[in-house]
């Protein structure tokens, strides 16, 4: 590796995305992938050759926002969601609109730990042993909590009825409908 | 017919919607789905969520990256902010790389901090230093709250350091905690948590809030016959002691490093 600042830049879009899915807002994901470079660009003679780089950046960036959510974690109730949905520049239909509106929705509701963990592996395609290493957690404990993370999801979708309820115009469960 | 896939796992059905299942129990899964429509809709209400997922965010990867995000333009600025803490022996290295330059730069380290470090750097050091040997050789009061208050000793050293202190584990190489103390530096509350291995070598690491100066990067010295790890991060210092070979040591700083990276004083 001779040049980390141009290593990491391929590297960076991925990160915006997971932080921008993570906390659903783009400018806290922008400052967190901001905190992210320069942790890593200051701590480079700690980066080892044998070490996947994607997997670093991730872990520095889980590690500052898991700090952050413990110094935040008496702030009552979850920092609101941007609705993101209405930013897709090509006009979703009404019904991705409100699908994407639900999943945001969903995301922030659910507690951190399976949120992490349906990201990084539903989203960022990490598999389990780089997601274990990455939340420091057995991938054991990766598995189950991505079993309880998707049931959870699903339930909270609405999406277990054989069809596809999430993209589905009609009566969505109550709980979904926040006033 | 015997049922193919019997002993299918919840986790395998996982597996199978993240594509980490080999050919085989591929096979047996799909088996098992065809038979069973309650799985089988909960596998397809799973790749719903990741596609419904890539939907969402997936666009936001394909933006062009803001200027202000771009590494190259972070590391310049970076280097600008704090020029000489940083140590640039051994280039971008991994610390292993380091350690092998630290040993072809040969005597020159013998006494005080390796590289350019700040006076409070080697203050903190110093103390470190002297915390060490002073109590290292204690054999009945190494300690003043062992670790089997470990809860205790976190929350009152939390509460005098004024921030939520961690405590690495080090039990991957051979050393267990034993506790720790609270003591001075420089008139700031600083701890020490001592660990010791099977073969009774003390490891000692010394954290305090006490100004290090510039955020800094690993620097390593000798003294004595004692090596000392040296880093400031997040307005915490960090000394890891120790009388093992710079190598040992080295391969256990960088593990405690990785175990309290993140953790600061909000």
């Amino acid at each position: 590796m001779t040049d980390l600042p141009e290593a990491l830049e391929e590297h960076i879009p991925a990160l915006r995305r997971y932080a921008s899915a993570l906390l659903g807002n783009r400018d806290r994901a922008d400052e967190l992938v901001q905190d992210t470079l320069e942790r890593a660009l200051s701590r480079r003679h700690l980066f080892r050759v044998d070490r996947n780089l994607r997997g670093w950046l991730f872990t520095i960036m889980h590690n500052l926002y898991a700090n952050n959510a413990r110094s935040r974690s008496r702030a009552p109730g979850f920092v609101p969601v941007e609705d993101a949905a209405h930013r897709l520049s090509d006009g979703p239909h009404q019904d991705d609109h409100m699908a994407l509106r639900d999943l945001q929705r969903a995301l922030s509701e659910m507690t951190p730990q399976h949120r992490t963990v349906l990201l990084l592996i539903g989203l960022e395609g990490l598999s389990y042993r780089e997601a274990a290493e990455v939340l420091d957690i057995p991938v054991g404990t990766v598995m189950s909590r991505l079993a309880r993370a998707r049931e959870r999801l699903r339930l909270m979708l609405g999406d277990g009825r054989g069809t596809v309820p999430a993209v589905e115009e009609g009566a969505p469960p109550a709980r979904r409908r926040a006033p | 017919m015997t049922d193919p896939a019997r002993n299918i796992t919840e986790d395998e059905l996982h597996a199978y919607v993240d594509g980490a299942l080999k050919e085989r129990r591929r096979q047996a899964v799909e088996a098992w789905l065809a038979a069973h429509p309650a799985d089988a809709e909960r596998v397809a209400a799973w790749r719903r969520q990741i596609a419904l997922m890539s939907k969402a965010y997936g666009a936001i990867a394909e933006e062009p990256v803001p200027a202000h995000l771009c590494a190259r333009t972070i590391a310049a600025r970076l280097g600008e902010r704090r020029p000489a803490t940083r140590l640039r022996r051994g280039g971008l290295a991994a610390a292993a790389a380091v350690l092998l330059a630290l040993g072809m730069a040969g005597g020159w380290m013998a006494h005080g901090l390796l590289g350019s470090a700040s006076p409070e750097a080697e203050e903190v050091w110093h103390q470190a230093l002297s915390a060490h040997r002073v109590f290292t050789v204690e054999k009945r009061h190494a300690v003043e709250v062992g670790s089997d208050q470990r809860e205790h000793l976190v929350r009152w050293l939390s509460n005098r350091l004024g921030y939520e202190v961690v405590i690495p584990d080090l039990a991957g190489h051979g050393f267990r905690l034993m506790g720790g103390r609270l003591l001075a530096s420089s008139g700031e509350p600083a701890a020490q948590f001592m660990y010791e291995n099977a073969g009774g070598d003390r490891l000692t690491l010394y954290v305090t809030r006490a100004n290090g100066g510039a955020d800094a990067g690993f620097s390593m010295g000798q003294e004595n016959g004692m090596s000392a790890f040296y880093w400031y991060d997040g307005r915490v210092s960090y000394a890891l002691v120790g009388t093992l070979s710079r190598e040992a040591l080295n391969a256990i700083a960088i593990d405690v490093y990785r175990q309290l990276e993140g953790v600061r004083p909000s």
